[in-house]
């Protein structure tokens, strides 16, 4: 994994092209704007790279202000405490929109909160197809479970795999993919395993050794597809390498070689691609600002750092062109793309028209190491 | 004031009807947002619950399933039945895409919020439960029986955390269903506390509004309604009350100088109007009086003066008795007190006659019309207009008896006088036209001759009437008419009758029935012609006779002579023809009554039977004579041979009408009842010889007693002709006629003698006729 440099650089240079469009478009709005508020669910890197562009916002034409919320987790209530952070993001004076949740079930949950008050939600990464059931104020960000699993699909047909094994977690998203892909996969293509398990599955190897070895009595797989949490990928990967030296990982978006992931990778050598929704040679922008980021937090960055602040952008944007009403922000994203140009933002053009798709990409892993270019 | 002019009154019904109004308006947007708010939630909410119910119950068996099947692989196990188990296992874990994480996703995007949070949390438990049996199926694929059963054990204990999960999600279900159905009863109860509260403020508005416009707009505009009505009747002198500065205040105000403005106005009109009346009054040629209530005079116009010959000086003051005939005088003042007691006037209003009296005390027929003066609803005095009609009275009289002598001309004419209008409705006929179709006269008025008169008759008569319309001016028609008593023939004159500018408005019909005169024209024309042929045939038969006889004579004493045979041949034939022209001379002398005859008296029934032998030798098989001879009919004076003659003609003429099929001829005689006019006055017996056969033509019977008239083949036309002759000779006439029923009759009337001619004993008479019926003139 290669190291960024850690420069400082000033926070509207971070934004970038965001402040200054916004600035331009909107130079000319109300004088004594209030503060606009958006609210990120992230991680408390999030907030330290906010504050260091904090002053910029609030200087913007529309004053805009993020508050970051985490609402942590309750391995006895897990989704008990999303609610009760939801319940007070919506509390928020000067509310605008929100940017999140963690992933598709916390989204389900607590979409209609925001739903009921009337406040936008931009969903960065989430990939559930049901989240489109929650009305006409989520604003996603990222293609679904049904396309990622039809790019799956091409990605092992392009692989020339004959045969396949699936590892998912039990949740929205694991299922999602895997049946996305399992409706995409060609028919030559043989499924010799679907390994479904617990989202309460932790320690490795204990924890996953049994299912391997389990599934692995099914046959040795050509290629392993992942839709699994990095760490449990990790360990899956570890396991199965083990037994099958030939093999090769397919791993779907949440799959990125983050510490958990590198602790239970450590010292396996293996095949890595995983799905990215944008890549650095497609978003040139992507590398200076992820040096900013880290230079910021400490080092810190995960592969969805892009598209919440793309989130945060277009809701800033949004406020500066229409104002500080929840009602104007939602009307104002609905018509991205169709009443308005498609947003730039660090993972490229974003737009809401019906027909707008956003890119997949793969990157291929270097297990034990980082990220490559894309294939 | 006529009802649609009576003004809008804002009364405290309508303003009831108001307050009512609004009443109604505010319970139906009750009724609205019950029917269109609350209703849906309360819908929403019971469908809501039973979607609930009913997923909460899929979820629960669904994690009973599961804890199931961990209890059967359990026990599986415990028996060392480690495919069992597997199978259990395999089961409950089922296909992919049946665990709650995928059905249950969309569920929660529409679930409360506690239960939101439950159900992912049961969500992660079952996911968990899945996982572990997962763990377990693959250690039992591993050939590890004893880590799959500690497995399981604690599997256990996640279903039943599993439980706990969806029980606390129907908890949190259940308490949401609970508080949205509190909240709609809170929602229900405050909606109704706000209504009724509205309903207690509106009718406080309402009420307090009612007083402030009944107060401030009602009773002001009442006034204002009342003095404008009062206006309106002729009230020059109301006045409001003005007492407020504000608009309704300043309308009183304008009222009040309008009111007093318009009284100037009206007096000046009065004066001027009461000297245009006094003009008019003196100008007038009628008389015009105007008396007080009490009947004292108090208007005497120069018309009244003209007429009576009363000074106004002298009868103003003064009654009317004056003017007032004597015998009139206590009607007229019966009259005037009864008035004063009863108000009861019958004369007003109303055009009368009275006998009226002149100062010089003449008297003449005035027309009186009295009408009152008014003056704020009540007579004040009267005003009598009279006029002498005597003279027009005088003029009409003499129209009504100018009218009714014409009408009785009219009626009492021979001729038939109709008047129609332009629908050929008559609207006047005389007595005379009623009498020949039967109908009375006033029934005849408004209708046509169609409805009356047979088609033939009223298609002439309209006609007619059309062409003189057409042509507007009189013309004569011929027309024959099928009345009651049949066809007639009428002469009318039918002329336009043209109203003042010259245009049509009916017609007039003048109609003279010559049935009768033209019949007896005919007649006399026929007798004449008769008469001439006579005569002229009788000059050249008593000429042609002599001649016949010198032939004769000289033929026959040259006979004597001894002469070649071929000479006494051709004097045979020159003797026979002049013999038959000695008949023909004969016969022609008879219908000239120039026959030399030897008339006797006899019995006219004698003669006949006398007749009967010749009669029937001459008769056919087919024909059937029947005789009937009256006793009563009397002696007449007639030369027998002539008499044979007569009737033996007669008889081969009915024999040759009846043809070769035959039929009956009836002879019979008797005293005439009624005797053609060309006859002399007298008393006649009637000879008719009738058959049933054909009847005459038409045609031949006005020329059937012209000599030389013949209809059969080889006649000489001389026999009925000679006939004619003999009858005539003998003082009486011959008819023919056709009988209605069929058949032809021929009638010869023969003079009776008076019974001081009848010879004793019924013997003929020896006396010889006279010149005159011996002929040879």
């Amino acid at each position: 994994m290669r190291r960024r440099s850690r420069r400082r650089p000033s926070a509207l240079w971070r934004l970038g092209p965001l402040v200054l469009a916004v600035g331009a478009t909107v130079a000319a709005c109300d004088p004594t704007p209030d503060v606009a508020v958006i609210a990120l669910h992230g991680v408390p890197p999030d907030a330290a790279y906010l504050a260091t562009i904090a002053d910029s916002l609030e200087a913007l034409p529309h004053p805009v202000r993020v508050e970051v919320f985490n609402p942590g987790l309750d391995p006895l209530d897990t989704y008990g405490s999303a609610l009760r952070a939801a319940e007070g993001v919506v509390a928020l004076e000067g509310l605008v929109g929100v940017v999140g949740h963690r992933d598709s079930r916390s989204t389900l949950v607590v979409g209609p909160i925001y739903r009921d008050a009337g406040i936008p939600l931009v969903v960065p990464n989430a990939t559930s197809t049901a989240i489109a059931d929650l009305g006409p104020g989520v604003f996603r960000l990222v293609p679904d479970d049904r396309e990622q699993g039809a790019f799956l699909a091409s990605a092992i047909t392009e692989m020339g795999a004959g045969t396949l094994m699936i590892f998912h977690v039990g949740d929205e998203y694991g299922v999602g993919i895997r049946d996305g892909l399992l409706a995409a996969l060609p028919p030559e293509v043989d499924v010799l395993k679907v390994v479904e398990y617990g989202t309460r599955r932790f320690g490795c190897p204990q924890a996953f050794q049994p299912l391997v070895d389990a599934a692995l009595l099914a046959g040795a797989p050509d290629v392993v597809v992942l839709a699994s949490r990095p760490p449990d990928a990790g360990c899956i990967i570890r396991l199965v390498q083990e037994k099958v030296p030939t093999v090769r990982f397919l791993g779907a978006d949440g799959v990125e070689p983050n510490p958990g992931f590198r602790n239970n990778t450590a010292g396996v050598t293996a095949e890595l691609r995983t799905v990215r929704f944008w890549a650095d040679a497609a978003n040139p922008r992507i590398p200076s600002f992820r040096a900013g980021f880290e230079s910021a937090t400490g080092g810190w960055w995960d592969d969805g750092v892009p598209l919440r602040i793309d989130g945060i952008g277009i809701l800033t944007e949004a406020v500066n062109a229409v104002g500080s009403d929840p009602d104007d922000v939602r009307g104002w994203l609905a018509g991205l793309g169709t009443r308005h140009p498609a947003y730039q933002g660090l993972t490229g053009p974003i737009s809401f028209a019906g027909d707008a798709t956003r890119p997949l990409y793969l990157v291929e892993i270097r297990v034990g190491g980082g990220a490559e270019e894309p294939e | 004031m006529n009802p649609g002019d009576r003004p809008a009154r804002l009364s405290l019904r309508r303003l009831l009807a108001l307050a009512m109004g609004g009443v109604a308006i505010y319970v139906l947007a009750l009724s609205t947002t019950v029917a269109f708010v609350f209703l849906p939630r309360i819908t929403t909410l019971r469908a809501d619950t039973e979607d609930l119910i009913a997923e909460l119950d899929g979820y629960a068996t669904e994690s009973e399933r599961l804890d199931a099947a961990v209890e059967l692989a359990r026990g599986a196990l415990e028996e060392g039945d480690l495919e069992g188990a597997k199978s259990a296992l395999e089961d409950a874990r089922g296909a992919p895409g049946s665990s709650l994480s995928a059905t249950g996703a969309r569920a929660m995007a529409g679930a409360p919020l506690e239960m939101r949070s439950a159900l992912a949390n049961a969500a992660e438990g079952e996911s968990s439960l899945r996982d572990r049996m997962g763990e377990a199926l693959a250690y039992l694929e591993l050939g590890d029986p004893e880590r799959a059963r500690r497995t399981l054990e604690a599997t256990h204990l996640l279903a039943q955390d599993l439980v706990g999960e969806l029980a606390r999600a129907q908890g949190a279900g259940l308490r949401d269903v609970q508080r949205r159905g509190i909240a709609l009863e809170e929602a229900v109860s405050e909606a109704s506390r706000v209504f009724l509260l509205g309903a207690a403020a509106g009718l406080l508005f309402v009420a307090l509004l009612a007083f402030l416009v009944h107060r401030r707009l009602y009773i002001p505009l009442r006034a204002l309604d009342v003095g404008m009505r009062a206006l309106g009747e002729g009230d020059l002198t109301v006045q409001l009350e003005v007492g407020r500065a504000d608009e309704l205040g300043r309308l009183a105000a304008l009222f009040n100088r309008t009111t007093q403005v318009l009284k100037a106005r009206d007096m000046e009109r009065r004066t001027e109007r009461k000297e245009v009346t006094r003009r008019i009054l003196d100008s007038a040629l009628d008389a015009v009086i105007t008396i007080e209530p009490g009947g004292a005079v108090t208007g005497w116009n120069p018309g009244a003066e003209a007429i009576f010959g009363w000074s106004d000086a002298e009868m103003l003051g003064a009654t009317l008795e004056r003017i007032i005939p004597e015998e009139h005088r206590d009607e007229h003042l019966r009259g005037l007190r009864k008035y004063r007691f009863t108000v009861d006037a019958p004369m007003l209003n109303r055009r009368l006659e009275l006998p009226a009296l002149r100062k010089d005390g003449t008297r003449f027929t005035a027309e009186l019309s009295v009408v009152p003066i008014v003056e704020e609803g009540r007579k004040v005095a009267y005003t009598a207009f009279l006029r002498d009609v005597t003279e027009q009275r005088r003029a009409e009289e003499a129209v009504r008896k100018s009218e009714e002598l014409l009408r009785a001309i009219i009626d009492n004419s021979s001729a038939v006088i109709t008047m129609k209008d332009l629908d050929l409705r008559y609207r006047m006929v005389n007595r005379r036209w009623a009498e020949i179709f039967g109908v009375d006269p006033v029934d005849a008025l408004g209708r046509t001759v169609a409805d009356m008169a047979a088609a033939e008759t009223a298609e002439e008569a309209m006609r007619h009437d059309l062409e003189v319309l057409a042509a507007r001016q009189a013309i004569q028609f011929e027309e024959y008419p099928l009345t009651p008593t049949g066809r007639r023939h009428y002469v009318s004159i039918r002329f336009p009758l043209l109203d003042d500018a010259g245009e049509p408005r009916g017609v007039a019909s003048i109609a003279t029935d010559v049935t009768e005169s033209v019949e007896l024209e005919e007649q006399v024309r026929r007798s004449q012609r008769l008469e001439a042929v006579g005569r002229l045939a009788g000059g050249i038969a008593h000429d042609f006779n002599n001649l016949v006889t010198i032939i004769l004579g000289q033929t026959q004493l040259t006979l004597e002579v001894d002469a070649p045979q071929e000479v006494i041949e051709g004097l045979k034939e020159i003797e026979k023809a002049a013999e038959r022209a000695g008949v023909l001379t004969s016969q022609l002398l008879a219908f000239a009554r120039k026959q030399i005859i030897a008339p006797e008296q006899v019995d006219l029934n004698d003669l006949v039977r006398e007749n009967l032998g010749m009669v029937h030798r001459v008769m056919e098989a087919t024909v059937t004579v029947h005789v009937d001879l009256s006793p009563t009919v009397g002696t007449v004076n007639v030369d027998r041979g002539h008499f044979s003659q007569v009737m033996l003609n007669l008889i081969i003429n009915s024999r040759d009408a009846l043809g070769a099929a035959g039929g009956n001829i009836f002879i019979r005689t008797g005293p005439a009842d009624a005797v053609p006019e060309e006859l002399a006055a007298g008393t006649y017996a009637l000879l008719t010889v009738e058959d049933d056969g054909p009847g005459i033509p038409d045609e031949v019977l006005p020329r059937i007693f012209e000599p030389f008239f013949t209809t059969k083949r080889g006649g000489t036309g001389l026999g009925l002709s000679t006939c004619h002759g003999i009858v005539n000779q003998a003082g009486g006439t011959i008819q023919a006629a056709n009988d209605p029923e069929g058949g032809a009759r021929f009638s010869v009337w023969l003079p009776l003698l008076a019974d001081e001619e009848q010879p004793i004993d019924g013997r003929p008479d020896e006396r010889r006729p006279d010149d005159g019926h011996a002929g040879g003139r």
